[in-house]
């Protein structure tokens, strides 16, 4: 990909997005001009404004740069990553910190590419409990838990 | 005087010195490795501080911060790659004395000068803020409106070569901070059917995800790197006093552009130590032998770095401007903890920014001791392969924003605004001013519809010379500002054509 290419498709998204909040600004919440004549989307109003000519510009000036190539980027590793951040979350919430964090951790260590026969056992076991040791009775903040422990 | 006696009282005391302790090897390590700097140190530690009391909270944080400039040393001494932007120049005459084998003496020159850096920044912080701050108290909300203008050039700054961008970004901040509940009129803005944004985006979520998780998707999706080789022997080895009286001037200089350039916004701590080198290159005793590893190109570079630290502070407490990412950071960390930062900070708060002050002072020394004695063991930790060490850091990212309110919510705020960081960074896109427009946007919005209140709706009244003066040369300063910036983004873009 240029950057040209890149910058136009950011800028699209980000025109996108400023359609999408115009059309949300719209809404009868947003109606009436409260105290002293200033609704509550005066403020958001100027910023769109702005958002709008940038990213105009921003389109325009991605003309400048059309055939300089964008940096590489191994989107696989990024697509990968976000999936099983996305997917370590959500399994936060439903097994707990420690066993969720081991799970990810087991799986994005060697996917990565590092895979020590000793090293990555212990980080991957280690890590997490000591995280959640310092977390819960260090610092005194709960972490989510599992539904077959009380407070692991 | 009583105002430092109250405040050795609280850093004095076991929680705020463990804090130091933890930060200063926190950022030490942090810092070393390369590519992760000062603003991903303290995101990751940020959610931390809530535990934690005012005192101990900020002590952390500025322990991290001195430490991890610091650190940045280590790692362009010892492998020819700074840890952070903010050592590149000491590259130039610390990797070539470890070619010479004098790694020891390298890491020796630079923590001292590290150190004289940091104390005389400190000094400096402890002095001109209140000045500064009590000149500010007799801001209304024109003039604050006029300052924050002012602020935001700063993202102009920190934007250099994509101007366009940053002020989009800068824009993108100012938006997302106008979530949820509009303080003037009680009505629930863009929260879209989610009920927790009525309450607004926190900022640690934004934060971590931008910097911290955004960098890391970042990192691995860019190259996979081995770890470096480190080529000589490492420790610890202070010069003769003769040889550092040799050099004094650059070292008063140094600390000097340090400071100077701190409190200036947008600058940053890379600029002053490359200004400091130039400097150093030019009018120091032994110029002629800079960049073949002499000492005096490791002082400069890294006395100017340090002094930054407390320079950068200065506006960020006494009016409220984070001069660049770091300090956006930490006035973020201040907001969070009840206390704003600006013009009343010094009547309201005047015991945690004493505190501060002295907190800053000793986290220079535990920067000292511990850059001292752990040459070794940093050495040990950037052999650590990338994957393992950005893996940990996910973790810690993700858990930090949970520590934050207990809420998952904010743990997928943060993973959100990772993958927005990600493509930011993939677009050229600074992530800066997105922190420094969501820090700033609360206090931009209310001066600016107080303001209009008071003049009755006329916008035209704030630059009145009769009426506000303080606020018109702001406003010029902001137009000054912003005219040179788009003049030099402009030459910049002509240049490579011509």
């Amino acid at each position: 990909m240029s950057k040209g290419l890149r910058d136009v498709l950011f800028s699209l998204a980000m025109l996108l997005a400023a359609g999408a909040l115009w059309l949300e600004m719209q809404k009868p919440q947003y109606e009436g001009s409260g105290p002293f004549g200033f609704g509550p989307i005066f403020f958001p109003q100027i910023l769109l404004t702005l958002w709008v000519i940038l990213a105009v510009l921003m389109l325009i000036r991605a003309f400048a740069v059309w055939r300089e190539p964008a940096p590489d980027m191994a989107w696989w590793v990024f697509i990968g990553l976000a999936v099983a951040t996305g997917l370590y979350i959500y399994l936060m919430g439903q097994i707990g910190f420690a066993l969720s964090s081991i799970v990810f951790l087991a799986v994005v260590i060697p996917a990565l590419g590092y895979r020590h026969p000793i090293v990555v056992p212990l980080a991957v076991v280690l890590f997490p409990l000591i995280t959640w040791y310092a977390f819960v009775y260090l610092l005194g903040i709960p972490l989510p838990t599992s539904p077959w422990f009380a407070r692991f | 005087m009583d105002l430092i006696t109250n405040a050795l009282g609280l850093v004095l005391q076991p929680a705020p010195l463990i804090a130091i302790l933890i930060g200063t090897v926190f950022g030490l390590i942090v810092g070393a490795l390369p590519g992760l700097g000062s603003v991903l140190a303290i995101s990751i530690a940020l959610p931390f501080t809530f535990s934690m009391d005012k005192v101990s909270g900020i002590s952390l944080l500025l322990a991290i911060y001195c430490s991890s400039v610091y650190g940045g040393s280590l790692s362009a001494i010892l492998i020819n790659t700074p840890g952070t932007p903010q050592s590149a120049a000491t590259v130039l005459d610390g990797f070539p004395m470890t070619q010479q084998g004098k790694a020891d003496e390298a890491l020796g020159w630079a923590t001292m000068a590290s150190l004289i850096g940091g104390i005389f920044s400190a000094v400096v912080l402890m002095f001109a803020a209140p000045q500064l701050a009590r000149m500010a108290l007799k801001f209304g909300p024109i003039e604050t409106f006029a300052l924050i203008c002012l602020a935001l050039t700063c993202i102009t700054t920190v934007s250099r070569g994509t101007m366009i961008k940053g002020l989009f970004a800068g824009v993108l901040g100012l938006f997302l901070a106008t979530v949820g509940t509009d303080q003037m009129t009680g009505a629930v803005r863009f929260d879209f059917g989610v009920f927790e944004l009525t309450g607004g985006l926190s900022l640690v979520p934004v934060l971590v995800g931008l910097f911290a998780l955004g960098e890391v998707f970042s990192r691995l999706a860019e190259r996979i790197t081995t770890p470096p080789e480190i080529m000589s022997k490492v420790g610890y080895k202070l010069a003769p006093l003769k040889e550092w009286l040799l050099r004094w001037r650059t070292i008063v200089k140094s600390a000097i552009i340090g400071t100077f350039i701190g409190i200036l916004p947008g600058t940053g701590a890379a600029t002053a130590s490359f200004v400091s080198y130039a400097e150093a290159k030019r009018s120091g005793r032994f110029k002629e032998k800079l960049g073949t590893g002499e000492p005096e190109g490791v002082i400069a570079s890294e006395t100017a770095n340090n002094a930054v630290t407390g320079g950068a502070l200065v506006p960020t407490l006494a009016i409220g401007i984070p001069g660049d990412p770091v300090t956006a950071v930490m006035m973020g960390a201040l907001i969070m903890q009840g206390i704003q930062p600006g013009v009343r900070l010094f009547q309201d708060n005047a015991d945690v920014v004493y505190a501060a002050f002295v907190a800053l002072f000793i986290a220079n020394f535990a920067m000292y001791a511990f850059g001292a004695g752990s040459a070794r063991i940093i050495t040990r930790i950037l052999k650590l392969p990338e994957p393992l060490l950005l893996s940990l850091v996910m973790v810690l990212s993700i858990v930090g924003s949970y520590g934050v309110s207990g809420k998952l919510f904010d743990v997928w705020v943060t993973f959100i605004a990772g993958i927005f960081g990600f493509i930011f960074r993939y677009c050229n896109v600074p992530t800066a001013p997105v922190v420094i427009g969501l820090v700033l946007g609360p206090i931009f919005e209310e001066n600016l519809r107080q303001g209009l209140i008071l003049t009755d709706n006329n916008f035209g009244a704030f630059f009145s010379m009769g009426e506000h003066p303080i606020a018109l040369v702001l406003f010029i300063i902001t137009a000054l500002t912003l005219a040179w910036s788009a003049w030099s983004e402009i030459r910049s873009v002509r240049q490579p054509a011509a």
